[in-house]
Protein backbone atom coordinates (compact mmCIF):
# COMPACT_ATOMS: atom_id res chain seq x y z
CA UNK A 1 0.00 0.00 0.00
CA UNK A 2 2.09 2.88 -1.29
CA UNK A 3 1.03 6.47 -1.24
CA UNK A 4 2.18 8.09 -4.50
CA UNK A 5 2.15 11.49 -2.82
CA UNK A 6 5.11 10.66 -0.62
CA UNK A 7 8.33 9.51 -2.26
CA UNK A 8 9.76 6.17 -1.18
CA UNK A 9 12.78 6.68 1.03
CA UNK A 10 14.99 4.38 2.97
CA UNK A 11 13.49 4.41 6.49
CA UNK A 12 16.86 5.27 8.05
CA UNK A 13 17.33 8.15 5.62
CA UNK A 14 13.78 9.31 6.33
CA UNK A 15 14.42 9.27 10.06
CA UNK A 16 17.67 11.19 9.68
CA UNK A 17 16.04 13.76 7.40
CA UNK A 18 13.22 14.21 9.85
CA UNK A 19 15.64 14.80 12.68
CA UNK A 20 17.53 17.52 10.81
CA UNK A 21 16.98 21.03 12.17
CA UNK A 22 15.16 23.49 9.92
CA UNK A 23 17.64 26.22 10.60
CA UNK A 24 21.38 26.01 11.13
CA UNK A 25 22.89 28.92 13.05
CA UNK A 26 26.08 30.42 11.58
CA UNK A 27 29.38 29.18 13.01
CA UNK A 28 30.13 32.61 14.39
CA UNK A 29 27.99 35.57 15.34
CA UNK A 30 27.99 37.84 12.27
CA UNK A 31 26.04 40.70 13.78
CA UNK A 32 28.88 42.57 15.57
CA UNK A 33 30.79 43.01 12.30
CA UNK A 34 27.64 44.08 10.44
CA UNK A 35 26.75 46.54 13.19
CA UNK A 36 30.26 47.99 13.16
CA UNK A 37 30.10 48.46 9.38
CA UNK A 38 26.68 50.15 9.63
CA UNK A 39 27.93 52.45 12.37
CA UNK A 40 31.00 53.33 10.34
CA UNK A 41 28.78 54.27 7.37
CA UNK A 42 26.52 56.32 9.60
CA UNK A 43 29.37 58.71 10.52
CA UNK A 44 31.23 58.59 7.21
CA UNK A 45 32.49 62.08 6.30
CA UNK A 46 30.97 63.92 3.36
CA UNK A 47 33.53 65.58 1.07
CA UNK A 48 34.58 68.79 2.74
CA UNK A 49 32.98 67.82 6.04
CA UNK A 50 34.90 68.02 9.29
CA UNK A 51 36.54 64.82 10.49
CA UNK A 52 34.11 62.10 11.57
CA UNK A 53 35.63 62.05 15.02
CA UNK A 54 34.67 65.68 15.51
CA UNK A 55 31.22 65.14 14.06
CA UNK A 56 30.63 62.06 16.16
CA UNK A 57 32.15 62.71 19.50
CA UNK A 58 34.27 65.85 19.30
CA UNK A 59 33.88 68.88 21.57
CA UNK A 60 33.95 71.55 18.84
CA UNK A 61 30.29 72.72 18.77
CA UNK A 62 30.80 74.69 15.54
CA UNK A 63 32.25 71.69 13.77
CA UNK A 64 29.37 69.52 15.01
CA UNK A 65 26.77 72.06 13.89
CA UNK A 66 28.28 72.56 10.41
CA UNK A 67 26.78 69.43 8.74
CA UNK A 68 23.35 70.33 10.07
CA UNK A 69 23.63 73.84 8.64
CA UNK A 70 24.55 72.32 5.29
CA UNK A 71 21.65 69.90 5.43
CA UNK A 72 19.25 72.65 6.40
CA UNK A 73 20.46 74.70 3.43
CA UNK A 74 20.04 71.70 1.11
CA UNK A 75 16.51 71.11 2.37
CA UNK A 76 15.67 74.78 1.89
CA UNK A 77 16.91 74.65 -1.72
CA UNK A 78 14.96 71.45 -2.36
CA UNK A 79 11.70 72.78 -0.88
CA UNK A 80 12.09 76.09 -2.68
CA UNK A 81 12.80 74.37 -5.99
CA UNK A 82 9.81 72.08 -5.61
CA UNK A 83 7.57 75.05 -4.82
CA UNK A 84 8.74 76.88 -7.94
CA UNK A 85 8.14 73.83 -10.17
CA UNK A 86 4.71 73.24 -8.62
CA UNK A 87 3.77 76.89 -9.10
CA UNK A 88 4.79 76.69 -12.77
CA UNK A 89 2.83 73.48 -13.33
CA UNK A 90 -0.29 74.96 -11.75
CA UNK A 91 -0.06 77.93 -14.02
CA UNK A 92 -0.09 75.82 -17.18
CA UNK A 93 -3.21 74.88 -19.17
CA UNK A 94 -5.06 71.73 -20.32
CA UNK A 95 -2.44 69.51 -22.04
CA UNK A 96 -0.86 68.64 -18.66
CA UNK A 97 -4.28 67.62 -17.32
CA UNK A 98 -4.65 65.15 -20.18
CA UNK A 99 -1.29 63.61 -19.30
CA UNK A 100 -2.34 63.27 -15.68
CA UNK A 101 -5.47 61.39 -16.76
CA UNK A 102 -3.78 58.98 -19.14
CA UNK A 103 -0.89 57.94 -16.90
CA UNK A 104 -3.02 56.07 -14.39
CA UNK A 105 -4.95 54.35 -17.19
CA UNK A 106 -1.74 53.01 -18.72
CA UNK A 107 -0.47 51.94 -15.33
CA UNK A 108 -3.70 50.14 -14.57
CA UNK A 109 -3.70 48.33 -17.89
CA UNK A 110 -0.17 47.05 -17.39
CA UNK A 111 -1.18 46.21 -13.81
CA UNK A 112 -3.89 43.86 -15.06
CA UNK A 113 -1.45 42.19 -17.42
CA UNK A 114 0.99 41.57 -14.59
CA UNK A 115 -1.80 40.14 -12.42
CA UNK A 116 -2.72 37.81 -15.25
CA UNK A 117 0.89 36.76 -15.75
CA UNK A 118 1.39 36.05 -12.04
CA UNK A 119 -1.80 34.01 -11.90
CA UNK A 120 -0.76 32.00 -14.97
CA UNK A 121 2.69 31.28 -13.54
CA UNK A 122 1.23 30.11 -10.24
CA UNK A 123 -1.36 27.98 -12.04
CA UNK A 124 1.39 26.32 -14.09
CA UNK A 125 3.43 25.63 -10.94
CA UNK A 126 0.38 24.07 -9.33
CA UNK A 127 -0.33 21.98 -12.42
CA UNK A 128 3.15 20.48 -12.17
CA UNK A 129 2.46 19.38 -8.60
CA UNK A 130 -1.09 18.29 -9.21
CA UNK A 131 -0.32 14.64 -9.93
CA UNK A 132 1.23 14.29 -6.48
CA UNK A 133 -1.78 15.71 -4.65
CA UNK A 134 -4.57 13.52 -3.42
CA UNK A 135 -7.93 13.81 -5.20
CA UNK A 136 -9.71 15.45 -2.25
CA UNK A 137 -7.11 18.23 -2.17
CA UNK A 138 -7.32 18.73 -5.93
CA UNK A 139 -11.11 18.91 -5.70
CA UNK A 140 -10.95 21.46 -2.85
CA UNK A 141 -8.55 23.64 -4.81
CA UNK A 142 -10.45 23.41 -8.08
CA UNK A 143 -13.80 24.18 -6.46
CA UNK A 144 -12.50 27.46 -5.06
CA UNK A 145 -10.65 28.33 -8.25
CA UNK A 146 -13.87 27.87 -10.23
CA UNK A 147 -15.61 30.30 -7.87
CA UNK A 148 -12.86 32.89 -8.24
CA UNK A 149 -12.66 32.45 -12.01
CA UNK A 150 -16.37 33.01 -12.51
CA UNK A 151 -16.13 36.19 -10.40
CA UNK A 152 -13.21 37.26 -12.56
CA UNK A 153 -15.16 36.61 -15.77
CA UNK A 154 -18.06 38.75 -14.48
CA UNK A 155 -15.80 41.59 -13.44
CA UNK A 156 -13.85 41.52 -16.71
CA UNK A 157 -17.08 41.58 -18.70
CA UNK A 158 -18.13 44.68 -16.76
CA UNK A 159 -14.77 46.27 -17.51
CA UNK A 160 -15.21 45.50 -21.21
CA UNK A 161 -18.54 47.34 -21.10
CA UNK A 162 -17.12 50.27 -19.17
CA UNK A 163 -13.35 50.37 -19.68
CA UNK A 164 -12.91 53.84 -18.23
CA UNK A 165 -14.40 52.96 -14.82
CA UNK A 166 -11.71 52.95 -12.15
CA UNK A 167 -14.12 51.26 -9.77
CA UNK A 168 -14.78 48.32 -12.11
CA UNK A 169 -11.06 47.99 -12.68
CA UNK A 170 -10.60 47.86 -8.93
CA UNK A 171 -13.06 44.94 -8.79
CA UNK A 172 -11.16 43.11 -11.52
CA UNK A 173 -7.90 43.68 -9.63
CA UNK A 174 -9.51 42.44 -6.43
CA UNK A 175 -10.58 39.22 -8.17
CA UNK A 176 -7.06 38.74 -9.53
CA UNK A 177 -5.56 39.36 -6.09
CA UNK A 178 -7.85 36.72 -4.62
CA UNK A 179 -6.92 34.28 -7.36
CA UNK A 180 -3.19 34.87 -6.87
CA UNK A 181 -3.51 34.63 -3.11
CA UNK A 182 -5.41 31.36 -3.39
CA UNK A 183 -2.98 29.90 -5.93
CA UNK A 184 -0.04 30.81 -3.67
CA UNK A 185 -1.70 29.00 -0.78
CA UNK A 186 -2.46 26.00 -2.99
CA UNK A 187 1.18 25.89 -4.08
CA UNK A 188 2.29 26.11 -0.45
CA UNK A 189 0.05 23.18 0.39
CA UNK A 190 1.28 21.23 -2.59
CA UNK A 191 4.94 21.81 -1.75
CA UNK A 192 4.38 20.91 1.90
CA UNK A 193 2.95 17.52 1.05
CA UNK A 194 4.96 16.58 -2.03
CA UNK A 195 8.51 17.17 -0.82
CA UNK B 1 -40.34 -11.05 31.33
CA UNK B 2 -40.95 -7.74 33.06
CA UNK B 3 -37.19 -7.18 33.35
CA UNK B 4 -36.76 -7.95 29.66
CA UNK B 5 -39.41 -5.38 28.70
CA UNK B 6 -37.77 -2.75 30.92
CA UNK B 7 -34.36 -3.50 29.42
CA UNK B 8 -35.75 -3.25 25.87
CA UNK B 9 -37.45 0.07 26.69
CA UNK B 10 -34.23 1.42 28.19
CA UNK B 11 -32.27 0.41 25.08
CA UNK B 12 -34.85 2.03 22.80
CA UNK B 13 -34.82 5.23 24.86
CA UNK B 14 -31.04 5.40 24.87
CA UNK B 15 -30.90 4.82 21.12
CA UNK B 16 -33.53 7.44 20.41
CA UNK B 17 -31.71 9.99 22.59
CA UNK B 18 -28.44 9.30 20.84
CA UNK B 19 -30.03 9.72 17.42
CA UNK B 20 -31.82 12.91 18.43
CA UNK B 21 -28.70 14.59 19.85
CA UNK B 22 -26.50 16.13 17.16
CA UNK B 23 -22.78 15.54 17.59
CA UNK B 24 -20.93 18.72 18.57
CA UNK B 25 -18.44 20.09 16.08
CA UNK B 26 -15.54 19.28 18.34
CA UNK B 27 -16.71 15.73 19.07
CA UNK B 28 -13.97 13.18 19.44
CA UNK B 29 -13.60 10.87 16.48
CA UNK B 30 -14.44 7.21 17.00
CA UNK B 31 -11.90 5.36 19.10
CA UNK B 32 -8.85 4.58 17.01
CA UNK B 33 -7.24 1.21 16.87
CA UNK B 34 -3.56 0.69 17.33
CA UNK B 35 -0.85 0.98 19.86
CA UNK B 36 -0.80 3.87 22.28
CA UNK B 37 2.50 5.72 22.05
CA UNK B 38 3.66 8.53 24.33
CA UNK B 39 6.85 10.53 23.84
CA UNK B 40 8.35 13.49 25.66
CA UNK B 41 10.83 16.18 24.74
CA UNK B 42 12.15 19.09 26.83
CA UNK B 43 11.39 22.51 25.33
CA UNK B 44 12.16 26.04 26.46
CA UNK B 45 9.07 28.06 27.48
CA UNK B 46 9.38 30.10 24.27
CA UNK B 47 10.70 27.29 22.06
CA UNK B 48 9.47 26.26 18.62
CA UNK B 49 7.34 23.23 17.83
CA UNK B 50 6.73 21.96 14.32
CA UNK B 51 4.13 19.26 13.79
CA UNK B 52 2.99 17.23 10.78
CA UNK B 53 0.09 14.81 10.60
CA UNK B 54 -1.23 13.88 7.17
CA UNK B 55 -4.61 12.58 8.19
CA UNK B 56 -6.64 12.60 11.38
CA UNK B 57 -6.47 15.22 14.06
CA UNK B 58 -3.92 17.29 15.94
CA UNK B 59 -4.83 18.74 19.31
CA UNK B 60 -2.32 21.14 20.85
CA UNK B 61 -2.84 22.39 24.39
CA UNK B 62 -0.63 24.83 26.25
CA UNK B 63 0.52 24.06 29.77
CA UNK B 64 2.90 25.55 32.31
CA UNK B 65 5.71 22.99 31.98
CA UNK B 66 8.81 23.08 29.81
CA UNK B 67 8.08 19.71 28.30
CA UNK B 68 6.25 18.48 25.24
CA UNK B 69 4.16 15.39 25.72
CA UNK B 70 2.87 13.76 22.55
CA UNK B 71 0.34 10.96 22.65
CA UNK B 72 -1.11 9.03 19.74
CA UNK B 73 -2.68 5.68 19.02
CA UNK B 74 -0.80 4.43 15.99
CA UNK B 75 -2.01 1.86 13.46
CA UNK B 76 0.40 -0.80 12.29
CA UNK B 77 3.18 0.60 10.11
CA UNK B 78 2.75 4.13 11.39
CA UNK B 79 5.20 5.73 13.76
CA UNK B 80 5.61 8.97 15.64
CA UNK B 81 8.97 10.53 14.80
CA UNK B 82 10.43 13.56 16.43
CA UNK B 83 13.53 15.25 17.67
CA UNK B 84 15.30 18.50 18.25
CA UNK B 85 16.71 20.34 21.20
CA UNK B 86 15.45 22.64 23.96
CA UNK B 87 14.90 25.46 21.48
CA UNK B 88 13.02 23.57 18.76
CA UNK B 89 11.34 20.23 18.33
CA UNK B 90 9.83 18.65 15.23
CA UNK B 91 7.21 15.92 15.50
CA UNK B 92 5.51 13.96 12.73
CA UNK B 93 3.14 11.10 12.30
CA UNK B 94 4.93 9.07 9.67
CA UNK B 95 3.13 6.41 7.65
CA UNK B 96 6.44 5.35 6.12
CA UNK B 97 5.39 6.14 2.58
CA UNK B 98 2.09 4.30 2.82
CA UNK B 99 -1.37 5.70 3.33
CA UNK B 100 -2.58 5.69 6.87
CA UNK B 101 -5.75 5.46 8.85
CA UNK B 102 -6.52 8.76 10.56
CA UNK B 103 -4.39 9.35 13.63
CA UNK B 104 -5.19 11.68 16.50
CA UNK B 105 -2.04 13.29 17.82
CA UNK B 106 -2.47 15.02 21.16
CA UNK B 107 0.25 17.38 22.31
CA UNK B 108 0.87 19.35 25.45
CA UNK B 109 3.41 22.09 24.88
CA UNK B 110 4.78 24.99 26.94
CA UNK B 111 2.07 27.66 26.74
CA UNK B 112 4.49 30.30 25.44
CA UNK B 113 5.87 28.09 22.68
CA UNK B 114 5.66 29.03 19.00
CA UNK B 115 3.56 26.34 17.39
CA UNK B 116 3.42 25.43 13.69
CA UNK B 117 1.18 22.59 12.51
CA UNK B 118 0.47 21.25 9.04
CA UNK B 119 -2.12 18.67 8.07
CA UNK B 120 -3.92 17.52 4.95
CA UNK B 121 -7.11 15.62 5.77
CA UNK B 122 -6.53 16.76 9.31
CA UNK B 123 -8.60 18.68 11.83
CA UNK B 124 -6.52 21.04 13.94
CA UNK B 125 -7.37 22.18 17.46
CA UNK B 126 -5.36 24.55 19.64
CA UNK B 127 -6.14 25.78 23.11
CA UNK B 128 -4.36 27.74 25.81
CA UNK B 129 -1.39 28.85 23.71
CA UNK B 130 0.28 32.22 24.31
CA UNK B 131 3.05 32.28 21.69
CA UNK B 132 2.63 32.61 17.94
CA UNK B 133 0.48 29.90 16.40
CA UNK B 134 0.42 28.89 12.73
CA UNK B 135 -2.03 26.16 11.71
CA UNK B 136 -2.55 24.96 8.15
CA UNK B 137 -4.60 22.12 6.72
CA UNK B 138 -6.30 21.22 3.46
CA UNK B 139 -9.63 19.58 4.11
CA UNK B 140 -9.89 19.72 7.86
CA UNK B 141 -11.48 22.20 10.22
CA UNK B 142 -9.44 24.48 12.46
CA UNK B 143 -10.54 25.40 15.96
CA UNK B 144 -8.59 27.76 18.19
CA UNK B 145 -9.34 29.08 21.67
CA UNK B 146 -7.27 31.43 23.78
CA UNK B 147 -4.96 34.41 23.57
CA UNK B 148 -2.03 33.58 21.30
CA UNK B 149 0.36 36.42 20.57
CA UNK B 150 -0.31 36.00 16.85
CA UNK B 151 -2.44 33.51 14.97
CA UNK B 152 -2.36 32.28 11.40
CA UNK B 153 -5.03 29.71 10.56
CA UNK B 154 -5.63 28.31 7.09
CA UNK B 155 -7.67 25.58 5.48
CA UNK B 156 -8.41 25.09 1.82
CA UNK B 157 -11.94 23.86 2.41
CA UNK B 158 -12.46 23.35 6.12
CA UNK B 159 -14.27 25.62 8.55
CA UNK B 160 -12.33 27.91 10.86
CA UNK B 161 -13.74 28.53 14.32
CA UNK B 162 -11.62 31.03 16.20
CA UNK B 163 -12.33 32.33 19.68
CA UNK B 164 -9.17 34.31 20.11
CA UNK B 165 -7.94 37.63 21.31
CA UNK B 166 -4.59 38.41 19.76
CA UNK B 167 -2.42 41.15 18.34
CA UNK B 168 -2.30 39.84 14.79
CA UNK B 169 -4.78 37.47 13.19
CA UNK B 170 -4.52 35.98 9.72
CA UNK B 171 -7.17 33.45 8.75
CA UNK B 172 -8.06 32.04 5.36
CA UNK B 173 -10.31 29.33 4.04
CA UNK B 174 -11.80 28.44 0.68
CA UNK B 175 -15.27 26.97 0.90
CA UNK B 176 -15.38 26.60 4.67
CA UNK B 177 -17.10 29.02 7.01
CA UNK B 178 -14.90 31.35 9.01
CA UNK B 179 -16.11 32.48 12.42
CA UNK B 180 -14.13 34.74 14.72
CA UNK B 181 -15.09 35.80 18.21
CA UNK B 182 -12.57 37.92 20.04
CA UNK B 183 -10.44 40.95 19.43
CA UNK B 184 -7.30 41.91 17.52
CA UNK B 185 -5.34 45.03 16.71
CA UNK B 186 -4.80 43.78 13.17
CA UNK B 187 -6.90 41.12 11.47
CA UNK B 188 -7.13 39.75 7.94
CA UNK B 189 -9.84 37.20 7.28
CA UNK B 190 -10.41 35.72 3.84
CA UNK B 191 -12.79 33.15 2.38
CA UNK B 192 -13.63 32.22 -1.18
CA UNK B 193 -17.19 31.00 -0.80
CA UNK B 194 -17.50 30.41 2.92
CA UNK B 195 -19.53 32.71 5.13
CA UNK B 196 -17.35 35.05 7.16
CA UNK B 197 -18.75 35.90 10.59
CA UNK B 198 -17.06 38.34 12.92
CA UNK B 199 -18.46 38.71 16.38
CA UNK B 200 -15.50 40.47 17.75
CA UNK B 201 -14.53 43.68 19.18
CA UNK B 202 -13.57 46.24 19.35
CA UNK B 203 -12.09 46.03 15.87
CA UNK B 204 -8.95 47.99 15.06
CA UNK B 205 -7.37 47.42 11.67
CA UNK B 206 -9.22 44.68 9.85
CA UNK B 207 -9.60 43.39 6.33
CA UNK B 208 -12.50 41.03 5.65
CA UNK B 209 -12.68 39.53 2.23
CA UNK B 210 -14.74 36.97 0.35
CA UNK B 211 -15.59 36.21 -3.24
CA UNK B 212 -19.11 34.81 -2.98
CA UNK B 213 -19.45 34.28 0.76
CA UNK B 214 -21.55 36.56 2.94
CA UNK B 215 -19.73 38.78 5.44
CA UNK B 216 -21.45 39.44 8.77
CA UNK B 217 -19.89 41.75 11.31
CA UNK B 218 -21.27 42.39 14.78
CA UNK B 219 -18.71 44.46 16.58
CA UNK B 220 -17.71 47.70 18.23
CA UNK B 221 -15.00 49.80 16.62
CA UNK B 222 -11.88 51.29 18.16
CA UNK B 223 -11.62 55.08 17.75
CA UNK B 224 -8.87 54.62 15.19
CA UNK B 225 -10.55 51.67 13.45
CA UNK B 226 -9.94 51.09 9.75
CA UNK B 227 -12.06 48.19 8.53
CA UNK B 228 -12.17 47.12 4.91
CA UNK B 229 -14.84 44.70 3.70
CA UNK B 230 -14.66 43.41 0.17
CA UNK B 231 -16.74 40.82 -1.66
CA UNK B 232 -17.55 40.01 -5.23
CA UNK B 233 -21.13 38.88 -4.76
CA UNK B 234 -21.42 38.09 -1.07
CA UNK B 235 -23.87 40.21 0.90
CA UNK B 236 -22.43 42.31 3.73
CA UNK B 237 -24.16 42.92 7.04
CA UNK B 238 -22.69 45.36 9.53
CA UNK B 239 -24.20 45.59 12.97
CA UNK B 240 -22.61 48.16 15.29
CA UNK B 241 -23.55 49.26 18.81
CA UNK B 242 -26.10 52.10 18.99
CA UNK B 243 -24.71 55.58 18.41
CA UNK B 244 -21.33 54.28 17.26
CA UNK B 245 -19.45 57.01 15.45
CA UNK B 246 -18.74 55.81 11.92
CA UNK B 247 -17.55 57.03 8.58
CA UNK B 248 -18.82 54.65 5.90
CA UNK B 249 -17.27 54.63 2.46
CA UNK B 250 -19.24 52.17 0.38
CA UNK B 251 -19.92 50.84 -3.06
CA UNK B 252 -22.34 47.92 -3.39
CA UNK B 253 -25.22 46.83 -5.58
CA UNK B 254 -27.64 47.93 -2.88
CA UNK B 255 -27.01 49.92 0.27
CA UNK B 256 -29.42 50.02 3.19
CA UNK B 257 -28.40 52.19 6.13
CA UNK B 258 -30.35 54.17 8.72
CA UNK B 259 -31.14 57.67 7.56
CA UNK B 260 -29.79 57.01 4.08
CA UNK B 261 -32.23 56.87 1.15
CA UNK B 262 -32.22 53.37 -0.35
CA UNK B 263 -29.46 53.25 -2.88
CA UNK B 264 -29.48 50.76 -5.73
CA UNK B 265 -27.30 50.50 -8.79
CA UNK B 266 -28.89 51.83 -11.98
CA UNK B 267 -30.92 49.35 -14.02
CA UNK B 268 -28.13 49.03 -16.57
CA UNK B 269 -25.83 47.78 -13.79
CA UNK B 270 -23.34 50.60 -14.27
CA UNK B 271 -21.04 51.05 -11.31
CA UNK B 272 -20.95 54.67 -10.39
CA UNK B 273 -18.42 54.43 -7.59
CA UNK B 274 -18.42 54.77 -3.83
CA UNK B 275 -20.18 57.32 -1.66
CA UNK B 276 -19.39 58.40 1.88
CA UNK B 277 -21.63 58.94 4.89
CA UNK B 278 -20.94 59.98 8.47
CA UNK B 279 -22.98 58.47 11.29
CA UNK B 280 -23.06 59.83 14.83
CA UNK B 281 -20.17 62.18 14.11
CA UNK B 282 -19.95 65.87 14.92
CA UNK B 283 -19.97 68.01 11.78
CA UNK B 284 -16.47 68.67 10.55
CA UNK B 285 -14.91 65.67 12.29
CA UNK B 286 -11.78 64.70 10.43
CA UNK B 287 -10.59 61.44 12.02
CA UNK B 288 -13.24 58.83 12.64
CA UNK B 289 -13.60 55.06 12.79
CA UNK B 290 -13.96 54.11 9.15
CA UNK B 291 -15.45 51.14 7.35
CA UNK B 292 -14.80 50.82 3.65
CA UNK B 293 -17.09 48.46 1.76
CA UNK B 294 -16.68 47.28 -1.80
CA UNK B 295 -18.98 44.72 -3.34
CA UNK B 296 -19.39 44.11 -7.04
CA UNK B 297 -22.89 42.60 -6.90
CA UNK B 298 -23.47 42.07 -3.18
CA UNK B 299 -25.77 44.12 -0.95
CA UNK B 300 -24.74 46.10 2.09
CA UNK B 301 -26.91 46.43 5.17
CA UNK B 302 -25.84 48.61 8.09
CA UNK B 303 -27.59 48.76 11.44
CA UNK B 304 -26.88 50.32 14.83
CA UNK B 305 -28.42 47.98 17.34
CA UNK B 306 -27.68 46.48 20.76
Amino acid sequence: MTDPRIPELDPRLRERLTALPDEVPPARDLWPAIAAELDAQRVRALPGDPAPAAAHGGTDRGARAWPFVRRAAAIAVLVGGTAVVTWNLRGRAEPEVVVVETVPLRAAASGLASYEQSADELARALEQRRAKLDPATVEAIERSLRTIDSALVEARAALDRDPSSAQVRAYVEAAYRQKIDFLRRANDVASTWTL
Amino acid sequence: MRRLVIALLACALTGATALATPAPAHAQPPAERGTRVERRWPLAPDGYVKVYNFTGRVVVTGWDRDTIVAVARLPKGVQMVGGGDRSAVKIAVDAGGGSSEPVTLELRVPAGAHVWVRGAATALVADGLLGSVDLGTVNGAVQVRGTPRALTAESMSGALDLQVTTETLRARTGSGALTWRGSAADAQLVTVSGTLTVEAGPLGRARLESVTGAVRVTSALRPEARVQVETHSGDITLRLPPKSPLRLDADAAEIAAPGVPARTRPADGRITGPAQWDFNLARGTLAAPTITVRSFTGRLSLAFAP
